[in-house]
């Protein structure tokens, strides 16, 4: 039995483990350098304030050191032929410019390279080099090369990483190449991209400084973050320190603002987010602005409960009408509490405004639906085939969806959607192979 | 035989353990103590990095013994078991000790007594590693059969998907008819499928599998064993119980054993789908003194049997008893159903005032935000009122009366509803409680069962071999519980591909000091003890496939005949000693 999974953050990990398990061969295809996904990113996970790396690392080595799941980084699927029992595909495995099983990630050649580029990973928010080990716990821990960003590969010149590597592990020769691999079941697992408010104009997002997204904000809280867990900024929108007040503003993108749907997350996001800055700073302040509090998953209400009482989180029912920056630095935030709209606004100041915004359909959605021939949603996510009865299966046989590519959800769901459409390739791989077979009582 | 080569390694998990016990200090001073020969400390020794530095450093500086200061073994000792083995080090040689939620989490105030305490943690790990001896592992084949308890929605999804994988299910199902909760229902959330159809789908689905058996009327009434061989008694509930079994004919007939209401199986891994109930009002707003006033499910009733006649206006209370009343949490489904059940009312009776009174509409998601937007477009009103001013409900010789205040700016309105009806939490039942009890695993706060990890395996329980879909986990809507039905039937499989299952040796009896008295026998929960005669006379005999770990023979014992292997007296009377002595160097 052979699938291919697409996606290696935790749902493509959930699926590629629970089918490596169940004796499928796996083919795991990641576009990054690394696996892992948002998850990596995060620092701690609602309602249990877990650390999320800590759960996810010992699944990540699993998966790497499994015999049956063959890892492909920096590889897209760049075409499909064939139907459910015998899909052809074939991968684009981008050149890394490092010869894998050389490097040792030992990190010398980052700690030399001279050539600093913002970090996708931050939001610009910090520096890479432009040969980089995405994270710390990156598997595999093995460097890249950015070729956009590199002395030699763009000018020729440079070469400092290769004189330094002391094993020989880097080769500017690597090109691209296409990969070809036979595989009976697909399942899509490419998650959902974090929505950056630039177009809205009332929240002044990327204008002023002091106005982040929650992605960013979990960036700066996470000790692997660019502050290493300091709350400070130091970003392309100034320097912020001495952080006293931080509003909360749910919903941003999402619900008709720019997005229909509701992004599920963000209300429990942001709960997880004020509690973890009361907690580690017991000065700050936090309010959070929300339209409908939804706490969708087991144990969330106690948590928001535990954020009022213990952690004296503030909520206001309250939709955000604008932002004004104030001379001293800090924000206003103007908010209509009772409904009236422009004549009955309030405001109040902040150090810190984060915006809560959408979970998106991942950038190339489309171009994939394209290679696999499966429809999308009117949300631009991948379409399920029966969202009742066939949650997890797309508009095309053979193929299988999980995750935040189907709809925005948080990692509990996420990982239930992986097993469900593992049962499913399951099931029908089984159906080929087993069919005539008596199976022991 | 002990340790003399002990490498000890901490991690500062992030700034979970880092950011409030001094980890590189502490692993200073753990440099010192006797037999102590490596020390090391790491961000994250769960990566990738840190584990392959633990095997490089056990190689290379031959240790014998490793201590582990980190979390929770719950979450990676396994991890760490196998990087031993890895190294050619015997896994049973590791001890983990809990710097996290025995230390930083819960001494987040006190800097210096947790960095105090983690010393002492560690100094006692160190000192029961010394005496660590290594074990061996025995393994057992595995039954290839599932045992799928309740056979509503998640149930029968379960049992289908398992089959369609490949594994003989036995379905049982506690009601004279499958189908669940979902029986009385109308039309199911996001398709409008009706109920009955979807029944009539799972229904065929389970009738199309051969390998499915299905058995109604009948409870589970005991379960004895482990992953890959769970001993399970089943009985009938009722005089008359029927069995539809659609098994092939040369399976093994059903098994009778004494009291004929019970039957014995065996049975590789058990899914749990047994689901939870609407809960009743009572005390709320009048319900019971008026038929008027009814739950949504009664009201579902009323729709699903066209028994709706039309009213002039409706009223739905949400939130009724649930979100920090009789229960503290969000039921997840009653908003969706509410609104469903408004639109379709208002497509027969476009006439129909209805109004939904919420505190906050839970409709999460692209397809639950869709189902509020259509809301709005059926002119349905919805009205916030918040849980300090719940709105007032008065029966009036011909009307109800419903009034409060509402919405941000606090209006007074008014509702006078021929029909009033009251969105109730799903609760669990005392079923699940009995269940648990009968499988010895956790149920949480609220009596739902309790899943191994809320991120990670929330369809795994604590117990191996024991997986959870559906309502009994969680109140979810049925597309949910379809999913985790199909994911409980993966997750189950994994279990059951495998060949053979590996025991951890967890208690084990000294045959020269047992006098075969038979008090371990008397008290073991599990009946994991047994009394034998042999070469070595009459003693107590552990069996490892049922024996849990759970050291209630040790405590009983009056010999010290028996012993955890892990957790052996001289461990414990050792970590106590290298405590006090520790104490009295520091001069307490």
């Amino acid at each position: 039995m052979n699938t291919l999974v697409i996606g290696s953050g935790i749902t493509g990990i959930r699926v590629a483990l629970d089918l490596a398990k169940n004796g499928v061969n796996v083919h795991l295809v990641e576009r990054e350098a690394a696996m892992g996904g948002k998850m990596a990113l995060l620092d701690k996970t609602f309602p249990t304030n877990d650390c999320s790396i800590c759960l996810l690392a010992p699944k990540m080595s699993e998966c790497i050191n499994r015999d049956n799941i063959e890892f492909y980084t920096l590889s897209e699927v760049h075409s499909v032929k064939g139907e459910i029992g015998n899909f052809e595909v074939t991968l684009l495995k981008r050149a890394r410019y490092i010869e894998e099983d050389k490097c040792t990630g030992c990190g010398l050649c980052i700690e030399n390279c001279p050539t600093s580029v913002p970090d996708p990973i931050n939001d610009e928010f910090s520096n890479r080099k432009a040969i980089y080990i995405p994270y710390p716990q990156a598997v595999p821990r093995i460097a890249a090369i950015d070729p956009e960003n590199c002395k030699h590969l763009t000018e020729g010149k440079c070469g400092v990483c290769k004189k330094t590597c002391p094993r020989d592990a880097v080769d500017y020769t690597q090109m691209d190449e296409f990969i070809k691999i036979n595989v009976q079941t697909i399942i899509v697992a490419t998650g959902a991209d974090i929505y950056r408010p630039f177009e809205i104009e009332k929240y002044q997002y990327g204008k002023v400084p002091g106005v982040l997204t929650s992605f960013e904000l979990e960036r700066l809280l996470c000790p692997t973050g660019p502050t290493e867990g300091e709350l400070r900024l130091e970003g392309p929108y100034g320097v912020i320190d001495n952080i006293k007040n931080i509003a909360f503003i749910l919903c941003v993108g999402s619900r008709g603002e720019v997005y229909d749907h509701c992004s599920s997350v963000c209300c429990s996001h942001a709960t997880k987010q004020a509690i973890l800055l009361r907690e580690s700073f017991p000065d700050i302040n936090t309010t959070i602005f929300y339209r409908d509090f939804r706490t969708f998953g087991k144990n969330f209400e106690n948590y928001i409960e535990r954020s009022k009482t213990d952690y004296n989180v503030d909520y206001h029912r309250a939709s955000v009408e604008k932002i004004e920056r104030l001379e001293n630095g800090r924000n206003k935030v103007f908010f209509d509490d009772t409904g009236k709209g422009e004549i009955d606004l309030k405001s109040e100041d902040f150090d810190l405004i984060v915006l809560s915004t959408a979970l998106i359909p991942p950038k190339n959605t489309k171009e994939l639906a394209e290679i696999l021939s499966i429809e999308l949603d009117q949300w631009g996510f991948y379409k399920s085939l029966n969202p009742l009865i066939s949650p997890t299966s797309s508009t095309r046989q053979g193929i299988y969806l999980a995750g935040c590519c189907l709809r925005p959800k948080d990692i509990t769901f996420s990982v239930i959607d992986a097993s469900s459409a593992s049962a499913k390739a399951l099931e029908s791989m089984n159906k080929e192979d087993t069919k005539n077979q008596e199976v022991p009582t | 035989m002990n340790g003399k080569r002990i490498g000890v390694f901490l991690c500062q998990c992030g700034t979970n353990i880092g950011r409030i016990i001094d980890i590189p200090k502490l692993a200073e001073e753990l440099k010192g103590i006797e037999n102590v020969t490596w020390v090391e400390y790491g961000k994250y020794l769960c990566s990738e990095i840190g584990l392959t530095e633990i095997r490089d450093a056990i190689i290379k500086f031959n240790l014998d013994r490793v201590v582990i200061g980190a979390c929770t073994p719950r979450n990676l000792e396994k991890q760490f078991f196998f990087v031993c083995q890895d190294a050619g080090l015997n896994p049973y040689l590791l001890e983990m000790v809990n710097l996290r939620e025995q230390c930083s989490w819960v001494h987040l105030r006190d800097k210096e007594g947790a960095m105090k305490k983690a010393k002492e943690l560690m100094i006692m790990g160190i000192s029961k590693a010394k005496l660590l001896e290594p074990q061996y592992a025995t393994s057992i084949d595995i039954s290839p059969n599932l045992l799928v308890v309740g056979g509503g929605v998640s149930g029968m999804t379960a049992a289908v998907s398992a089959a369609r994988q490949g594994h003989q299910v036995l379905l049982i199902e506690k009601e004279k008819e499958l189908g669940g909760l979902l029986k009385h229902l109308d039309t199911i959330w996001p398709t409008g499928m009706k109920s009955n159809e979807l029944i009539d789908y799972l229904k065929e689905n389970v009738k199309n599998e051969d390998k499915i058996e299905v058995m109604t009327s009948t409870e589970l009434s005991s379960v004895e064993g482990s992953v890959g061989r769970f001993n399970v008694k089943l009985k009938h509930v009722e005089n008359n119980p029927s069995v539809e079994s659609n098994v092939a004919d040369n399976q093994d007939p059903v098994q009778e054993v004494g009291d004929d209401s019970l039957l014995n199986r065996t049975v590789g891994a058990i899914i749990l789908a047994t689901g939870s109930i609407e809960a009743e009002p009572i005390g709320h707003y009048h319900y019971g003194e008026d038929n008027r006033i009814m739950t949504q499910i009664q009201f579902e009733g009323l729709l699903k049997n066209d028994q709706l006649h039309e009213p002039k206006e409706l009223v739905f209370i949400q939130c009724v008893g649930a979100r920090g009343e009789d229960v503290p949490y969000c039921s997840r489904v009653c908003c969706i159903t509410a609104i469903k059940n408004a639109i379709k009312v208002k497509q027969k009776f476009p006439n129909t005032k209805i109004s939904i009174l919420h505190r906050d509409i839970f409709v999460a998601g692209a397809l639950g935000e869709q189902l509020f937007k259509d809301g709005w477009d059926s002119e349905i009103e919805f009205h916030y009122y918040s849980l300090n001013e719940k709105p007032d409900v008065r029966i009036d010789t011909n009307n109800l009366v419903v009034r409060g205040m509402f919405g941000r700016a606090r209006e007074e309105l008014t509702f006078t509803p021929d029909l009033l009806v009251l969105s109730t939490p799903l609760v669990s039942h005392k079923e699940n409680l009995e269940i648990a009890k009968i499988l010895k695993i956790p149920v949480d706060s609220d009596n739902f069962l309790m899943e191994k990890n809320p991120k990670i395996y929330p369809m795994d329980t604590q117990k191996k071999g024991i997986y959870l879909c559906g309502c009994c986990h969680e109140p979810g809507v049925i597309s949910k519980c379809i999913a985790q039905g199909q994911g409980a039937a993966s997750r189950a499989s994994i279990q059951l591909s495998k060949e053979f299952i590996t025991l951890h040796p967890m208690a084990s009896v000294d045959t020269e000091i047992c006098r075969g008295c038979g008090r371990c026998v008397d008290v073991c929960p599990n009946d994991a003890l047994e009394l034998v005669d042999d070469e070595f006379g009459r003693h107590a005999k552990v069996n490892d496939i049922l024996c849990q770990g759970c050291g209630t023979c040790c405590a009983t014992c009056w010999t010290n005949a028996i012993h955890m292997n892990y957790f052996h007296s001289k461990h414990l009377n050792a970590m106590v000693d290298s405590l006090i002595q520790f104490a009295s160097e520091e001069g307490v």
